[in-house]
């Protein structure tokens, strides 16, 4: 009688794991995702607990290992994770190997899940023909964090809106470095390149078009504006992620130039002798920086419970709200960005709504219209062009030199482009 | 009988088979890679014949990059070779107090691992609150206006990688001229003595020319290892905006340019393997000639002074 009992319960269960079947849920199994980023030790838990017949092998490889562990195996064929991220810098390499699922097709239909999204996070990972092929939880915009004292000290405010107005240009915000140095002695920015998204962002054309090098007269500028800052002494002279670099932060400089993480992870956790006199304010250009995308792999053995993963991730509005909250991550999606926008106050920017702030910067970013302009070549090229800038500014070379230098190193990188 | 001469062909085949799949066949594949195209630019990789090394002829940062190679190698060995010998003498001939504390003392920096060393120098070379700029400040040698940006001057940064190797690898060296110094008999200098020999004239004339085989092993294997020197001028070039081969790219090795297309941007493997065939190339020349010099010296060394 009791084994009577026992079956009748494994038949029950058989058929109630068949009936989740019927309604188009899963069956389990296991997925492999490739990730750099210690989010997912959070984020992975989060959906297991959500999808527990889904069970996630995570490798986390350091973020300058992944692009030539994954080009291996990828190379290769063997061993190619389901799901795998691409980071803003070497996202598109993915995309133009065509190695990732078309997102925009069934049985994904990715573009209704994913149409609160910024424009721009999408346009960022469309391949050639439109399509999505790639998805992401967060948006990473930037922003121009300035000292509220040393703005005080200066210009009289310290109020982001009066301080965004002031330094609407670039003219604008070199003549503001001069009032700094005047009247305070403090450097306008830590670096000459810490400001090469204020141009690169405000750029017209590709970097590349029709397989030719194209410079614009805005990298011009940049080159010209950079030796402008260290001749006239109003940058800190110091070299980006430096330890001098992160010493600026509590010294004598008045802005640095970093999107949504660079506020979590970098100014906020080095910055502590100064916590609280921090503000955003809209810089002359609106630009982006980093972010992560996932994809699904086309060699995948297990797409449809990749694809769980991947929609969980990064177009679970429940999900996405509960990862704002808890982590104060900006996220991708504007309707989950509407609902906890209200009443956000950052003690360490002095009670600002940065969450309000980098809203407003990502709508202006999606306007600019740049996301279709980005290129796979872009990252190395824009290596190569701070390369050549940086010995034009130490004085190495001469300005004509430094774009000589500039156009043999991307040559010398790329010789299928063709440099005049 | 035949049976048993063949088990000696299993008891080696384990190096063989190794050998054959891990390094063996990836030479063979980057001579044949060095002769075609492959790059993501053509993912396929035709067939270009001798299209790269003729790019070779006209690539200005490899040739930068020969020159710099032999540079901070010769930079480094010169006064590697002398310390190397001249405290090796000291501490095996003279009976200083602690000599094995004080071996251990240069030995030391051999062990630290390069990734390390690039952080300190980065720290020490520093431009606005670097170590070396706050001394020389302090010391009143330079005012703070006029600190020394090190990391951005070719001359300097090229001067400090050899600093670094020299600093890394003269203990290494001195180490196996203590060994090589031991084993020379002590009766050659005491009939040395008994002729009137100074220390200096045994030094010259005794310890040297029997040390000349282990001068050789150490000559060819740091020429080697400098012809291939890559992990401290990299590091040492990572932490700067500059890019990696440095400012003016004066720290950009053979195996670093090499490195850089391969692994980097274009991703260009074909032209990479024609690099890397040269320098193999270059590699087996030198050390025959080094080989045959050493060697010819070494039998009118041998004329002279019979070894027992």
């Amino acid at each position: 009688m009791r084994r009577l009992w026992i079956w009748l319960a494994v038949l029950a269960a058989a058929a109630l794991l068949m009936a989740g079947c019927g309604e188009g849920k899963q069956e389990g199994g296991t997925i492999t995702v490739w990730a750099f980023n210690d989010e997912f030790d959070q984020m992975i838990p989060m959906f297991e607990e959500a999808y527990p017949n889904i069970k996630v092998e995570f490798t986390k490889i350091p973020s300058d290992e992944i692009v030539t562990k994954l080009e291996a195996v990828l190379e290769t064929g063997v061993g190619v994770p389901d799901v795998f991220v691409g980071e803003q810098a070497w996202v598109k390499r993915w995309i133009d190997m065509d190695v990732w699922e078309n997102l925009s097709a069934e049985p994904y239909n990715a573009e209704e899940l994913a149409k609160d999204h910024f424009e721009y996070v999408k346009d960022y990972v469309r391949d050639k023909d439109g399509n999505l092929r790639a998805l992401t939880w967060q948006a990473t915009p930037g922003a121009v964090f300035y000292r509220r004292s040393l703005a005080k000290e200066a210009f009289g405010t310290d109020d982001p809106e009066e301080i965004s107005a002031m330094m609407k240009d670039m003219d604008s915000f070199i003549e503001m470095g001069r009032t700094l140095k005047e009247k305070t002695g403090a450097a306008l920015v830590p670096g000459v390149n810490d400001i090469q998204r204020l141009f690169f962002f405000n750029k017209k054309q590709p970097w590349v078009v029709d397989g030719k090098l194209v410079i614009e007269d805005i990298v011009l500028e940049f080159l010209d504006v950079a030796k402008t800052l260290r001749d006239e002494g109003l940058d800190g002279k110091l070299d980006m992620w430096t330890d001098e670099w992160f010493t600026g932060m509590n010294g004598n400089v008045f802005s640095y130039v970093l999107p949504t993480w660079g506020l979590f992870f970098v100014l906020e956790p080095n910055a502590e002798e100064v916590f609280g006199d921090w503000a955003a304010a809209h810089g002359p250009a609106s630009y982006m920086w980093g972010g992560t995308w996932l994809g699904i792999a086309k060699a995948s053995q297990n797409k449809a419970l990749a694809w769980e993963f991947v929609k969980y991730i990064t177009t679970n509005k429940e999900f996405l709200k509960k990862w704002a909250l808890e982590s104060g991550d900006f996220v991708s999606d504007m309707a989950v960005v509407e609902e906890i926008v209200g009443d956000y106050s950052r003690e360490f920017l002095g009670g600002q709504n940065h969450y309000a702030y980098f809203y407003e910067e990502a709508k202006r970013l999606g306007a600019s219209g740049w996301a279709e302009r980005v290129t796979a070549y872009d990252e190395d090229i824009q290596n190569s062009f701070l390369e050549a800038l940086q010995e034009y500014v130490v004085g190495n070379k001469t300005r004509e030199e430094a774009l000589e230098y500039f156009k043999e190193l991307v040559k010398t990188q790329y010789p299928e482009i063709t440099v005049e | 009988m035949r049976k048993k001469e063949n088990y000696g062909y299993l008891f080696i085949a384990p190096f063989f088979i190794v050998f054959i799949l891990l390094q063996l066949y990836p030479i063979i594949y980057t001579f044949y890679l060095s002769f075609t195209n492959l790059s993501s630019a053509n993912p396929g990789g035709e067939w270009v014949g001798w299209a790269n090394y003729a790019r070779l002829l006209t690539d200005q940062f490899f040739h930068k990059s020969i020159v710099n190679t032999w540079r901070i190698w010769i930079m480094n060995f010169i006064p590697q070779l002398i310390f190397a010998v001249m405290l090796a003498a000291i501490l095996t001939r003279a009976r200083i107090r602690g000599a094995s504390i004080f071996r251990g003392i240069y030995f030391l920096p051999n062990l630290v691992t390069a990734a390390s060393v690039g952080i300190l120098f980065n720290v020490m070379l520093g431009w606005q609150s670097g170590t070396i700029n706050q001394i020389l400040v302090a010391l009143g040698i330079i005012d703070e206006a006029n600190k020394i940006h090190f990391l951005a001057s070719g001359a300097w940064t090229s001067t400090f990688v050899s600093l670094i190797l020299w600093w890394m690898w003269f203990g290494h060296s001195m180490i196996l001229f203590m060994a090589a110094m031991v084993a020379v008999p002590q009766e050659y200098y005491d009939a040395a003595a008994v002729d009137g020999a100074g220390a200096w004239q045994s030094f010259w004339k005794i310890t040297l020319p029997l040390i000349r085989p282990i001068m050789i092993y150490v000559l060819v294997t740091s020429l080697i290892g400098g012809l291939n020197n890559f992990d401290i001028p990299f590091v040492i070039g990572e932490g700067q905006n500059l890019g990696t081969g440095g400012p003016e790219k004066s720290i950009l090795t053979m195996v670093m340019h090499m490195y850089n297309l391969a692994f980097t941007a274009g991703r260009q493997r074909g032209y990479a393997a024609a690099i890397a065939v040269t320098l193999f190339v270059m590699v087996l020349i030198f050390s025959l000639i080094i080989f045959k010099l050493m060697t010819r010296r070494e039998e009118m060394a041998g004329r002279v002074l019979p070894r027992p």
